[in-house]
C-alpha cells in the first residue's frame, strides 16, 4: 500500500529544518514510491524469519 | 638517477618513495613538486577543497630531518597524499562536501589519518566529492564540479572524485577515498587509476564521517597497484576506536603484488553486470579479462540467483541508513544541504523498520550465495563502471537501449561488494572511446592481496593511462 502524500508532507514537515519545494516533494513522492517497491520486491522472497538479522556485511569481522 | 623537479609528481608513489629512502629526492622536492602542481591545474580541475601548503612543508622538513639522521619509517616516508575531506583532520576544516561544516574544525583525526602520518606520509590537504558522499558525480552545488583530467568538461565520478583527479593529474602520489556503494571503484574507472575497496572491518572508519554506518568502507586511491597495496598495509588492522575494525592478522600485500594470476580461478557472472554496458567498455572489460586468462587464470562463468534482492537490500539500507545518520543536522539545517542530496537524505526516512530489517535478512542471503560462488571461484571480474566519463551538463545517457540519468549507470556494479563487504578494486584496463574504463575484480573476505595480484597482472599488460588533456593545461 503507498503512503499517502499527506503523510509523506507530515513526515517532511516534523523532519527537516524548512519545507522542501514543490519539485522537491514531488522528487520524494517518486523515491518513495521506489522505496516501496524495493520493499515490495524483498517481501516476496524466500527469507528466514528464524534467522538472527545483524548488519555486518563480514562476519567475521567483528571482533 | 632523479626526476626533474617539474616531473616529480609523475613517478608512482612506489617509485618516489625509493628516490626518498635512497636520500636522492628529499620530501620538501617532491611536496613542493606537488603544491606547484595544485597551484597550476587546480583552478581548472577543482579537485581540493583545502590545500593546507604550509602545514605540509612542515611536515616534509620534519620528514627530511628525521631521513637525514638515518630514520626511515617506511614505504610512505615523506610521501605527498591527500584526503577526502570526509575524513576527519585535527584543526583541519573537514566539511564532507557540505555548506553545513564548512567552518568546522575538527578536534582529532581520523585512525586511517592517523596511521598514513605514522608511517610517515605529508598530507597536502582535503579533497572535493559529492556532497555528504550521497551520489557519484562529484558535482557538488557549494565547491563546484570536479573535473576529469582527461578531459575537464567530464565528471569523474563520485563520490570521491576529487581523489581521483588528484591522483590521476598528479596532484598527489596518493589520496583516501570512501566507498558506500561504488564511490571509490567508479572515480577510479573513470579517471584511469586503481581504487581498491578493502573487505568491510579491513580499514578503521573511526573519524569518518559516515554515510552508511554497515556498508561504508575507506580505501586507498593510486596510480599503481603496488602503491595501493602500501597504503592499505599502512591503514589496515584492529582499532579500539571503532568496534567493526577486525584483528583478523594483516598480511604483506607489497610482497603478494607481482605473484601472478596462474591458477586462479576467475568467475565472470553471465547476469546484470553486463547490461547496460557501453560497447566500448564491454571491449576493454572483456580484454582484460582475457589478459588474465593468458597470464594463466581460468576463466569460468558464473551465474547469480540473488542480485534483484541484492540491489533492494542495498538501496534501501543506504536510504535508512543515511537518513539515521543525518536524522539531527537535517533538523537543524537541512535548508543548507544541496537541492539533490537534500532530497535524497529525506527520502530514507520513508524506510520502514520491517522493510530495512527485511533488507538485513536479504542481505545474508546474497551473502551465502557469494560465499558458495567462492568456492568454485577465486576472483569475480566485472566492468567496474558501465559508462566512460559523461559530460558535466549531461543529463541523459543512452546505453544498449536504456536511457536514464547518469548515476543510473555509474555505481550500478558496485553495490554489490558493499552489501557482502567483500573487497574489490577498479584497476584500468584501456580507453573507450578516448576515455578511461575499469575492470573489477572482487575477492573472498580479507582476500585483498589475491584481488591486488590479479589487478597488477592487468595493470601491466595495459600500462598508465596518463591524462592527456592536463598535459596541455
Amino acid at each position: 500500500m503507498s503512503l499517502p502524500e499527506e503523510e509523506i508532507d507530515r513526515v517532511l514537515a516534523e523532519a527537516l529544518a524548512q519545507p522542501l519545494s514543490e519539485a522537491e516533494f514531488d522528487e520524494v513522492v517518486e523515491t518513495v514510491r521506489f522505496i516501496e517497491q524495493l520493499s515490495e520486491l524483498l517481501r516476496g522472497c524466500p527469507l528466514e524469519m528464524e534467522e538472527p538479522v545483524t548488519s555486518a556485511p563480514v562476519e567475521a569481522g567483528a571482533r | 638517477m632523479s626526476a626533474a623537479s617539474h616531473e616529480l609528481p609523475d613517478l608512482s608513489l612506489s617509485e618516489l618513495s625509493e628516490q626518498i629512502r635512497s636520500r636522492s629526492v628529499s620530501s620538501v622536492e617532491a611536496t613542493t613538486a606537488c603544491l606547484e602542481r595544485i597551484e597550476r591545474l587546480d583552478p581548472l580541475l577543482n579537485s581540493f577543497i583545502t590545500v593546507t601548503a604550509e602545514a605540509s612543508l612542515e611536515q616534509a622538513r620534519h620528514r627530511d630531518v628525521e631521513r637525514a639522521a638515518g630514520a626511515w619509517r617506511g614505504p610512505l616516508h615523506g610521501v605527498p597524499i591527500a584526503l577526502k575531506d570526509l575524513i576527519l583532520t585535527r584543526g583541519i576544516p573537514t566539511t564532507s562536501g557540505s555548506d553545513v561544516l564548512r567552518d568546522w574544525l575538527p578536534t582529532y583525526s581520523a585512525t586511517a589519518a592517523d596511521r598514513l602520518e605514522a608511517a610517515g606520509a605529508v598530507m597536502l590537504g582535503k579533497l572535493n566529492m559529492h556532497e555528504f558522499a550521497f551520489g557519484a558525480t562529484s558535482i557538488n552545488p557549494h565547491y563546484g564540479p570536479v573535473r576529469n583530467p582527461h578531459d575537464p568538461t567530464r565528471i569523474t565520478g563520485g563520490s570521491s572524485g576529487g581523489s581521483a583527479a588528484a591522483v590521476a593529474a598528479g596532484l598527489c602520489y596518493g589520496a583516501l577515498g570512501s566507498d558506500t556503494g561504488g564511490s571509490i571503484r567508479c572515480p577510479a574507472a573513470l579517471c584511469g587509476i586503481v581504487g581498491l575497496k578493502p573487505t568491510y572491518g579491513r580499514v578503521s572508519r573511526h573519524g569518518v564521517l559516515p554515510l552508511a554506518w554497515s556498508l561504508d568502507h575507506v580505501g586507498p586511491m593510486t596510480r599503481t597497484v603496488r602503491d595501493a597495496a602500501l597504503m592499505l598495509q599502512a591503514m589496515a588492522g584492529a582499532d579500539p576506536l571503532d568496534d567493526m575494525a577486525s584483528s583478523e592478522p594483516v598480511p604483506d600485500y607489497a610482497a603478494e603484488v607481482d605473484a601472478g594470476v596462474q591458477g586462479l580461478r576467475i568467475g565472470v557472472p553471465v547476469e546484470f553486470f553486463w547490461h547496460p554496458v557501453d560497447p566500448r567498455v564491454r571491449e576493454r572489460v572483456l580484454a582484460g579479462i582475457e589478459l588474465l586468462a593468458r597470464a594463466g587464470a581460468e576463466i569460468r562463468e558464473i551465474s547469480l540467483s540473488t542480485l534483484d534482492m541484492a540491489r533492494a537490500a542495498q538501496t534501501l539500507t543506504i536510504y535508512a541508513e543515511a537518513a539515521a545518520a543525518h536524522r539531527a543536522m537535517l533538523r537543524e539545517s537541512s535548508h543548507r544541504y544541496g537541492p539533490t542530496v537534500r532530497v535524497r537524505f529525506a527520502c530514507g526516512l520513508f524506510v520502514s523498520g520491517p522493510d530495512y530489517l527485511a533488507a538485513q535478512q536479504a542481505r545474508r542471503l546474497v551473502r551465502r550465495e557469494l560465499a558458495r560462488r567462492f568456492e568454485e571461484v577465486d576472483l569475480i571480474a566485472t566492468p567496474a563502471c558501465p559508462i566512460p566519463a559523461t559530460r558535466i551538463d549531461q543529463k541523459r545517457v543512452a546505453v544498449d537501449g536504456v536511457e536514464a540519468p547518469p548515476q543510473y549507470f555509474l555505481v550500478r556494479n558496485n553495490g554489490l561488494f558493499n552489501l557482502t563487504g567483500l573487497p574489490a578494486v577498479s584497476v584500468p584496463c584501456g580507453m573507450a572511446g578516448g576515455l578511461p574504463a575499469g575492470l573489477q575484480l572482487a575477492g573472498r573476505p580479507w582476500e585483498e592481496g589475491t584481488v591486488l595480484r590479479a589487478a597488477r597482472v592487468v595493470e601491466q599488460a595495459v600500462g598508465p593511462l596518463k591524462p592527456q588533456a592536463s598535459e596541455n593545461l
